[in-house]
């Protein structure tokens, strides 16, 4: 019982839902939470430091990413994107549905990125930008580009890709879970 | 030229019965799945995925601190699957690097902050540059050096280079 307290009085603040995979090396600081199906690998690091931060369903967030929330809004992320090894989003408004954040590329403050972009490797989305629909921003000077039909597409590769992660993480991780659900296995 | 020895403090890291010195604080996922041959150093913060698929480092490597070695995937027509990946004898990788090549041959120089694509080639004696960003499917070619976002050949090196690369292995070692 001891335990429990002391993890009450921590900044534990986090729901996940009881169908996504957050790697216990994760850290979730402030009021965060995990929608249904999204895998979070181990040493991201997700910081509510004002406002809370929504995470939906179904995606997949690699080891190192940075999300931190630097404003008192609340920032969401939707539903299937990747956002991969090293990324950081830092104060961004929101996240839309089917986007590719890849490889170390960094989301500045104020930024807004709607359904199906791309960011491309070690690239920089500068502060207050928004990206419309399937649009792309890649390279060391940040040029943009269209990708029509790439929302989809994404979507239709992501499928597999979260099936494999699903069944062989859990063979060599230990996952976090909500508080409530740590309580009522302890009491098993 | 041999680089200045770095001192660490025992406690800080692990040794294994082959000499490879792991980090307190690295990550290592999957263990079973990590294969070390020996000498090798892993520095803090480094994150080995072994979990996603066999992970095969050679001897004498070094992984400098905060990189990561992912194996690569490939997304085909209906399918999906992680590659193993295979680092070679006397790799150096600089520090904040992320590597998911398929292949990394021996006595090869990653310098800091690149990030290796997927599924990328790297031969033996190849040098890449610090900061290089090598775009996925990349060859890289015994002997060359690249440079640059997104990766070019930038020069060649001469063939003692394997001998110079190697120096270290009498020194025990090498950080």
């Amino acid at each position: 019982m001891a335990t429990a307290t002391k993890k009450e009085a921590g900044p534990t603040l986090y729901v996940i839902d009881s169908e996504a995979m957050v790697c216990q090396e994760a850290v979730l600081r402030g009021e965060v939470t995990v929608g249904k199906g999204t895998v979070i690998h181990p040493t991201c690091l997700l910081d509510a430091k004002v406002g809370p931060i929504r995470v939906g369903a179904d995606n997949i967030l690699e080891e190192q990413v940075e999300i931190v929330n630097t404003t008192p809004e609340a920032l969401t992320i939707g539903d299937r994107n990747v956002i991969e090894v090293g990324a950081k989003i830092v104060g961004a408004k929101a996240v839309g549905n089917s986007n590719i954040l890849e490889t170390k590329c960094f989301v500045g403050e104020g930024v807004e990125i709607h359904n199906g972009c791309t960011v491309g490797v070690a690239s920089v989305v500068p502060d207050g930008v928004v990206m419309k629909d399937e649009s792309v921003i890649f390279g060391p000077n940040s040029a943009s580009a269209k990708e029509p039909g790439a929302a989809q597409y994404h979507d239709l590769q992501m499928t597999r890709h979260l099936e494999i992660l699903r069944e062989t993480l859990p063979k060599s991780h230990y996952l976090k879970r909500n508080k409530k659900e740590e309580e009522e296995r302890d009491k098993e | 030229m041999l680089p200045e020895p770095v001192y660490y403090s025992k406690n800080e890291y692990i040794t294994t019965q082959s000499g490879n010195k792991v980090s307190r604080k690295s990550v290592l996922c999957g263990s079973q799945n990590i294969q070390l041959s020996g000498k090798s150093i892993i520095k803090p913060g480094v994150v080995l995925r072994g979990d996603l698929a066999l992970l095969r480092i050679g001897k004498c490597v070094v992984i400098g601190e905060n990189s990561v070695l992912r194996p690569p995937y490939k997304r085909y027509k209906g399918g999906f699957a992680y590659f193993p990946m295979t680092v070679g004898d006397y790799v150096m990788i600089g520090d904040n690097s992320v590597v998911s090549a398929a292949l990394i041959g021996s006595f090869v120089d990653i310098g800091e902050d690149c990030i290796i694509c997927k599924r990328c080639i790297i031969k033996d004696n190849a040098k890449i540059l610090p900061g290089t960003v090598l775009a996925p499917d990349t060859v890289v070619p015994p002997f060359s050096v690249f440079g640059g976002a997104p990766g070019k050949c930038v020069g060649e090196l001469p063939e003692s280079i394997q001998y110079h690369n190697r120096v270290g292995e009498g020194e025990g070692s090498r950080v």
